[in-house]
């Protein structure tokens, strides 16, 4: 009890330093206590339940509305939503990924309790300017809120990150082209640039098995692009890029790597342990790495041998880096927080929303904690993560996931709360935001943004992919490890033309047409 | 005694259906016997294939991180509680449900069995049965866990074959004579008789149960009622699913450390009850399963 005295002495200080930014919200919310039942996708590394967190428990106190939690593992998330919606025993709210699409009869459209009672929401959806977009539905309103942290670290996934140690014992200057690309991998393979007279270097490391170091990335060295969609634009057109030109140029290059053995010759075949032993091994095996950040992949010692490589010119002069999130459109979880049409009293959970993105006292609070444990202030007004308090045996992510809820809750963490004016980085995370801001210049002025689309077409979409999808997996594989020849490129273009493309193509153009 | 010749052909046979059985053996056995080694074995050394035919690298974190897991422990105590009341309400309904059907003068004999056998081929599907149980007001309650699939049809019917298989009508007419009714006939005479089935039944029930997480996934909602395998489901494959909805690289790779960590120990600890509980029945097994599986 006196904890939680303390502890709202200091948040009532520290609300009284901070800047006029925020919107003070009124609390308590209600006169007389409410119940809600809110079903949470709870994550597997949380190791207490939800109502026993201070966050939870503070924010009942203040707004005076109770939570009936009912937590599903993650796992189980997507079925238990679907039979929800599909037996009508509905929440009053989700937090966790919602088809808001085909479910939006179910859902209350939130765009007018948000312009009435939220407006610390309103002041996101300023300085966010196509969240709103984002978030609004084919009829005009929007039904759900975003979750998560929308930090500039996670605006580009991957970075291509190279071996700064061996490039100087080898005496070779970073690559800036394909070609010298390929030079330092032929070099990082045969000098023993690791030096214990074994040539198990592996000059370029990608694996299918990690999300960021697939080798979608490099067909941007040759100007088009991979991504789940497969699809690009350029003037205004979305194109379906595994018929370019270019992507045939790229098979082609890779492959080369593959036939070589400049690249992980195990990219189709190993698991994410398998991977990651790979990189952890000592001395250094690996030249140039696809990954979130080095330290993911590559043992500890020899992480600051390492250092982003930024994006090559391509045959075609081609300068461009693409990533899976699409860049400059909103990060995080579109579809985090809904209210369905169960919920008497929605203006209240809106409220509640708000309240919580309120001040970055109660939005911390939620996502990692009370102050002091895994995160404080620092002497400069901002804030940092520390690892001081981390008992042996448990993690930062665990205690994060325990104390606090982690950003899987009613929280947007966007630039008011996170990103170098709000936050000390740590040094890995300040290493990855410096390569995110050299990349940024490269990424493609056009893309599709996060949204939603039609639900119609949007399943249409999806059954076409699925076909697409399956036919590309194995055509890819089989480009990059048998090769690939004018003749089966044709035979390609011909069996794509069988596969209701232009039909697919359309889609993402409506799509693209209604949310520029 | 007379001397048993053994022909040429007899030895050439014999080598090759023990070899053959040796390789069955040796291809049936080695998971297990892998998945033990593993379970001590640091997870670099397995992932890299070092871990063949000893353990590498020995060390405990698994079993510690498992042992330190209060979620393991409440969900295995969960799972017994689970498979205990399961097995016996399974049991007591199957064995009287057998009977009654191998019975000729049941009455509406046929017609009932049909209605029986019908629901193994047709059922409601998920969201009507969802629909009952959340009418039932059960939704959230173990007792949902224990009573759906407690009894099954298919067990039903290897019951009521053996009854009337190894229960002759005769004994029934003799006992009835000397003023027997029915039930005491059932509990005195049929039960004692029929070791064998009710401990196939209870190895198919417990088995059924103990593996099963799927009733509870869908008609739990709380932590702390979820069986094992649940919970071990949530720590193996959530870091896979994990990263649709949250961008937490740190995280998505810790579980998978985790998960790496812990894998071949959870298994091994999920594995034990069941290890320890099939001798005891396994005597019963073969000669159960054998009876009951004559027709249908």
């Amino acid at each position: 009890m006196r904890k939680l005295v303390s502890l709202l002495l200091v948040c009532l200080m520290v609300c009284t330093m901070l800047p006029a930014l925020a919107v003070e919200v009124e609390v308590p919310l209600v006169t007389e206590p409410t119940t809600f039942r809110i079903m949470v996708s709870k994550e597997n590394m949380s190791q207490n339940n939800w109502p026993d967190k201070q966050c939870v428990q503070y924010t009942e106190e203040q707004t005076g509305i109770h939570i009936e939690w009912e937590e599903i593992p993650s796992s189980a998330w997507n079925d238990k939503v679907a039979l929800a919606f599909a037996s009508g025993d509905l929440p009053d709210a989700f937090v966790g990924t919602v088809d808001v699409v085909s479910n939006m009869d179910q859902l209350t459209a939130l765009d007018p309790l948000v312009d009435e009672y939220a407006p610390n929401v309103l002041e996101m959806f300023e300085t966010l300017p196509n969240m709103r977009g984002a978030l609004t539905l084919s009829d005009g309103h929007f039904y759900s809120l975003p979750t998560g942290d929308a930090d500039v670290k996670n605006q580009i996934n991957t970075i291509a990150w190279i071996n700064q140690v061996w490039l100087d014992k080898l005496g070779l200057a970073m690559p800036t082209t394909v070609d010298e690309f390929y030079d330092v991998l032929v070099a990082f393979r045969d000098q023993d640039p690791n030096g214990n007279g074994e040539k198990d270097e592996i000059p370029l490391m990608v694996s299918a098995s990690s999300n960021a170091a697939k080798i979608n990335n490099l067909f941007c060295y040759f100007g088009t692009m991979e991504n789940d969609y497969h699809v690009r634009v350029q003037d205004g057109k979305v194109i379906f890029t595994p018929s370019e030109q270019q992507y045939y140029d790229a098979l082609q290059f890779i492959h080369k790597l593959f036939a070589e053995g400049l690249m992980n010759t195990e990219y189709y075949t190993e698991d994410f342990q398998q991977y990651q032993a790979k990189g952890a091994a000592d001395p250094c095996r690996i030249g140039v790495c696809l990954e979130w950040y080095t330290d993911l992949i590559i043992g500890g010692a020899h992480v600051p041998d390492f250092t982003y490589m930024s994006p090559l010119t391509g045959p075609n002069g081609d300068m461009i880096w693409c990533s899976d999130i699409r860049p400059n459109s909103p990060v995080g979880n579109l579809s985090g927080f809904t209210i369905t049409t169960a919920c008497k009293q929605p203006e209240l959970l809106v409220k509640w929303y708000d309240y919580i993105n309120s001040n970055l006292d109660i939005l911390n609070m939620w996502n990692y904690g009370p102050e002091g444990v895994i995160w404080r202030y620092t002497d400069d007004g901002r804030w940092e993560l520390f690892n001081d308090n981390v008992p042996e045996g448990s993690s930062s992510s665990q205690i994060r996931r325990t104390l606090g809820t982690g950003p899987a809750a009613p929280l947007y963490a966007y630039s008011r709360f996170r990103g170098p004016q709000a936050e000390k980085y740590a040094d890995r995370i300040a290493a990855k935001v410096e390569a995110n801001t050299a990349y940024s210049p490269y990424l493609p002025e056009e893309y599709l943004s996060n949204g939603f689309g039609n639900a119609d077409e949007e399943a249409e979409r999806n059954l076409l992919l699925t076909d697409i999808d399956h036919y590309l997996d194995q055509f890819r594989a089989n480009a990059v490890v048998q090769g690939i020849t004018e003749e089966d490129w044709q035979k390609h273009l011909d069996v794509l033309s069988t596969m209701s493309v232009d039909e697919y193509i359309q889609y993402w153009q409506n799509y693209y047409d209604a949310h520029k | 005694m007379k001397h048993k010749r053994v022909s040429h052909f007899d030895t050439v046979f014999d080598a090759v259906s023990t070899t053959l059985l040796v390789l069955c053996l040796l291809i049936v056995l080695y998971p297990m016997y892998f998945v033990l080694i593993a379970s001590v074995s640091d997870a670099t050394s397995i992932s890299t294939g070092k871990v063949i035919l000893l353990p590498k690298n020995v060390d405990f974190v698994g079993y510690s991180r498992i042992f330190q897991d209060g979620r393991i422990w409440s969900g295995y105590l969960n799972s017994i509680w689970y498979t205990v009341a399961s097995t016996v309400i399974g049991v007591v309904s199957t064995a009287m449900a057998g009977y009654s059907f191998s019975r000729k003068d049941l009455a509406f004999r046929r017609p009932l069995m049909l209605i029986y056998i019908f629901t193994m081929y047709f059922s409601g599907g998920l969201i009507p049965t969802y629909l009952v149980v959340k009418q039932l007001g059960m939704i959230g309650s173990p007792w949902i866990v224990i009573l759906m699939g407690s009894v099954s049809v298919y067990n039903i019917i290897i019951a009521r074959s053996f009854f009337q298989e190894t229960i002759p009508v005769e004994l029934y007419e003799a006992a009835s004579i000397d003023g027997c009714g029915n039930l005491r006939f059932f509990l005195r005479i049929v039960l004692p008789l029929s070791g064998a089935i009710l401990a196939v039944l209870a190895l198919y029930y417990a088995v059924a149960q103990w593996n099963g997480y799927f009733n509870a996934l869908i008609y739990l909602n709380k932590q702390q009622y979820f069986p094992l395998q649940l919970i071990l489901r949530e720590i193996l494959i959530s870091s896979s699913t994990v990263m649709s909805d949250v961008v937490d690289v740190d995280a998505v790779q810790e579980m998978q450390r985790i998960a790496a960590t812990i894998k071949y120990g959870v298994i091994v600890v999920a594995t034990i009850p069941m290890l320890i509980l099939y001798p005891f029945i396994q005597k019963y097994f073969v000669k159960g399963v054998m009876i009951g599986s004559v027709k249908g």
